[in-house]
């Protein structure tokens, strides 16, 4: 049986790690507001900054969140169900989402990819290349959803080892 | 293929995924592909990446991740306990004042914080142990917490009005000042019936005895001065958005910034919480986030469809007065609340519905505004009221479901009363924002 459990382990740890962006990103909007009202002098850089580090949280909570699984169900029918039905009904879901964020990773790509060909820049006062990087993350947000997913498929059709912290999936 | 069979069978897929349990982020965006698949080819699908690279790129949004935390961070902090306290010494002694009070604090919190569920869980904690130790009436116990729990998203700041007003494109300032009436005449609503209730039978709200609402000036000036700074955040944070000082993403941002001054303040700031306060917001703005993207992607397909023209067709076609569009339009919220998240109709009906009220001369500020009533009631309604099984996690074990969901039958109807009132008088509404932007 495979061991997997590191997908889970990345997942988590990535996400606290990006979830530190929100703390950044209030002081930077403290500075700013001080900047402004305090020494009347507005930063170019604070509005772009937060914007993209606040998507690089979302983007990659997508994951975290799925890791943790919290993704919001409507479980009344699934609840229902007889037990074998239910794994059934699991094993679609997990390929209905993978098909999902597969096609995602896909065209996130070759929009990602046009913005690194043409460096793209967000064409404001500051102009830095934050569209590369909020494009990117979004490949790779989706990617390690993905692998998320993949595991915790993995897991249900009993090829992998199953998560420490979720011995009771759902 | 016409219109209408796409769209029915569009409708299918959604509930189909659903039934069997597919997360609903996942639904909508695996609809969305297969239906741009189909109906444009593969060159379509960079479109969907590209709106949702549009989307996380407005500012706006920053908005929700600061007000999570902003709450999750007073949440964490004793400052529910204390405000109930201090609560308790005003209306401990009224008939029903134990109700009376935590209804107080409801709205104090709900004006902190901007999203269900933490407020409920709270109060479920501190408020409903009291007032079940008193004798109180279960049902009345359990239906202010809930119901008082649920106003988190009705007073402003609220995540539900940021993401209507993106969805909408409406001012979220505008929607933060109109929904503050409607909020409160909600919460009085709820305290009216409280105090008819223990009035007419002062068995179902018994007050407190005396000495426990003794407490040496010491101690209140104590509770005054750890609640001092929290209140102040609230009336900062409101107050500099309806002043127009500051975007209501930087208004959450001093948000959080003065939760975390309040919890510091108090000697209750410790890194423990700040790490578990953005672990919360991370998960929560994946789950929010990811929804919105799904269902971001599957409006942007049928609106290139000419779907979303296609309704709105449809309904100024019907042969019905136009209020009768927005009754019907409530009717389906009220529908489809009864199984979805605020979220997801939100995101799915929204863009659709938005333009028609629009189309048909009404103000989408006010029908924001009701679309918020409306979620109230969609929190307590069973089969899945969110707010029932908030509380279910928390109550005492002998509190059943089905009991929980009996408890909202009264507070369902307060709703429904309140709802149709913004309907009928939209002042209510949209006086506030008219005497304060002019």
């Amino acid at each position: 049986m495979l061991d997997l459990r590191v997908v889970d382990r990345l997942n988590r740890r990535i996400g606290e790690v990006v979830s530190y962006v929100f703390l950044v990103s209030v002081a930077i909007m403290a500075y700013e507001v001080a900047a402004r009202y305090l020494f009347g002098a507005p930063t170019i850089w604070a509005h772009e900054s937060t914007i993209t580090l606040t998507a690089l949280g979302f983007l990659f909570g997508g994951a975290y969140t799925l890791q943790r699984r919290e993704h919001i169900q409507i479980t009344a029918l699934y609840r229902l169900f007889p037990r074998r039905v239910r794994w059934v009904a699991d094993v679609v879901a997990h390929l209905v989402m993978l098909f999902y964020v597969g096609v995602l990773i896909y065209a996130g790509w070759i929009v990602a990819a046009k913005a690194w060909a043409s460096m793209e820049t967000s064409a404001s006062a500051w102009n830095q290349p934050t569209p590369v990087v909020i494009k990117t993350a979004l490949v790779v947000g989706s990617l390690l959803l993905a692998l998320q997913g993949l595991v915790h498929l993995l897991q249900l059709l009993g090829l992998a080892r199953r998560g420490d912290d979720d011995t009771e999936a759902r | 293929m016409d219109l209408g069979s796409t769209t029915v069978l569009i409708l299918a897929g959604i509930s189909l995924l659903l039934a069997i349990g597919v997360p609903l982020a996942f639904t909508t965006g695996a609809v969305a592909m297969v239906a741009a698949l189909l109906a444009f080819g593969p060159n379509s699908l960079t479109l969907i990446a590209s709106r949702t690279y549009s989307l996380v790129s407005e500012f706006v949004l920053v908005a929700v991740p600061m007000f999570i935390l902003m709450a999750s961070i007073l949440e964490r902090s004793g400052v529910a306990r204390d405000l109930f306290k201090a609560m308790h010494l005003l209306a401990g002694g009224l008939r029903g004042g134990l109700a009376l009070q935590t209804m107080a604090v409801a709205v104090v919190m709900a004006a902190m914080t901007g999203i269900i569920g933490g407020e409920i869980v709270l109060l479920g904690l501190i408020a409903l142990p009291q007032m079940l130790r008193l004798g109180y009436d279960r049902k009345l116990a359990i239906g202010v917490v809930c119901a008082g729990g649920s106003l988190g998203t009705m007073i402003p700041p609220s995540i539900v009005l940021i993401v209507y007003g993106l969805t909408a494109n409406v001012s979220i300032g505008d929607l933060f000042v109109a929904t503050l009436l409607p909020g409160l005449l909600l919460a009085g609503l709820y305290a009216a019936y409280i105090l008819l209730r223990c009035h007419l039978d002062p068995s179902l709200g018994p007050p407190a005895p005396p000495e426990e609402r003794k407490l040496p000036l010491g101690e209140k000036l104590a509770l005054a001065r750890g609640l001092l700074l929290p209140l102040l955040v609230v009336v900062w944070v409101l107050g500099t958005i309806y002043a127009g000082i500051a975007s209501v993403s930087e208004a959450a941002g001093m948000g959080v910034l003065g939760a975390m001054a309040s919890a510091l303040v108090r000697r209750e700031l410790t890194w423990e919480i700040v790490r578990h306060s953005l672990y919360r917001t991370m998960t929560t703005c994946g789950m929010l986030l990811w929804l919105t993207f799904g269902a971001n992607a599957l409006i942007g397909v049928y609106n290139l469809m000419g779907g979303t023209r296609f309704i709105q067709d449809l309904m100024t076609g019907l042969p019905i007065s136009p209020i009768l569009i927005i009754l019907m339009m409530m009717l389906i919220l009220v529908v489809l609340g009864l199984f979805m998240d605020w979220i997801g109709i939100l995101l799915l009906t929204m863009p659709i519905f938005v333009p028609i009220v629009v189309a048909l001369e009404f103000d989408p500020v006010w029908f924001g505004v009701l679309f918020c009533m409306n979620m109230q009631i969609s929190y307590l309604t069973p089969p899945f009221g969110p707010a029932c099984f908030y509380l279910k996690s928390v109550a005492p074990p002998d509190i059943e479901l089905g009991e929980i969901f009996n408890a909202m039958w009264p507070f369902i109807g307060l709703q429904v009363l309140g709802l149709a009132l913004v309907l009928v008088f939209p002042d209510i509404a949209l006086w506030l924002p008219r005497v304060l932007f002019g």
